[in-house]
């Protein structure tokens, strides 16, 4: 089954990269939008229903603390299932984004079949 | 010392293998060490925290296009691109030199990764030039 995915990453590079790994996994994407920060991925989300989210945390105007705390108080968004994937490597950080209700964490660099069962996982749930 | 240029050499080597499926190496001669200021790329990486400072890498263009070639295949098509995939591995190789330096229990807050604009003098102990398959980079580490 396909689904659509939002990946919401500052870097320019890091969107081609997620694109491409999201491509190359079993379960292929049938749309992929892009946000640059966690303010434009809130004004794309009220246009486009995604079943997914990946996201970075360390980003310009809103990061991606901000987007989740956002993005839960949204009474139409806050099921949407998301995926960090950030340098971050601090435990308490990475425990409090599960806190948060993030449903993966993926750490920067990554190889493409480390989204694979995490993706199955979070688009069956 | 030595000791810390091992275990940062680690974290370089490490961190570009698994970025760009790229291979690194320590040069015999260090031809880029002492004109580190002019190469074209200047890009580095704040974090404050435990402690704060500041990660740094200065490349010719040629090493951003491998770089580049390496995970796409294809040449950037813009000069914002080649500083953009330097910036990104340095931001990975920031988050990793901190986990590896001060534990998962350090907490940081990294700046995304910039321009230099103005370039500072870092100590030669805290200099790298590595070559990424057969095209130089410095990398170098300045502590607050």
């Amino acid at each position: 089954m396909e689904y659509t995915a939002l990946v919401i990453d500052d870097s320019e590079i890091m969107r081609l990269i997620l694109s491409r790994s999201l491509k190359m996994l079993h379960r292929k994407p049938a749309r992929i939008f892009f946000g640059n920060n966690g303010e434009e991925a809130l004004n794309l989300l009220k246009q486009e229903p995604v079943d997914v989210i990946f996201c970075d945390l360390n980003m310009p105007v809103m990061d991606g603390w901000g987007f989740l705390k956002k993005k839960n108080e949204h009474p139409l968004f806050k099921d949407i299932p998301i995926i960090v994937v950030s340098t971050e490597g601090a435990e308490t950080r990475i425990n409090e984004l599960f806190d948060f209700g993030v449903k993966g964490f993926v750490r920067k660099p990554f190889h493409p079949e480390d989204l694979d069962s995490l993706l199955q996982t979070v688009l069956e749930e | 010392m030595e000791d810390w240029r091992e275990k940062c050499y680690q974290v370089i080597s490490k961190t570009i293998e698994n970025f760009a499926f790229s291979f690194t190496s320590i040069p015999e001669e260090n031809a880029l060490l002492t004109q580190y200021t002019n190469l074209p790329i200047q890009v580095c990486c704040k974090y404050k925290g435990t402690k704060t400072g500041t990660c740094m890498v200065f490349a010719p263009t040629e090493t951003a296009d491998a770089l580049f070639m390496s995970l796409f295949d294809t040449t950037p098509e813009s000069e914002h691109l080649r500083h953009d995939i330097l910036c990104e591995w340095l931001n990975i190789f920031t988050g990793h030199y901190l986990t590896e330096f001060f534990g998962t229990d350090s907490e940081f807050t990294m700046e995304g990764p910039f321009k230099l604009e103005a370039v500072p003098l870092i100590s030669g102990e805290k200099l790298f030039e590595i070559h990424l398959d057969d095209f130089p980079m410095v990398v170098g580490v300045c502590d607050d």
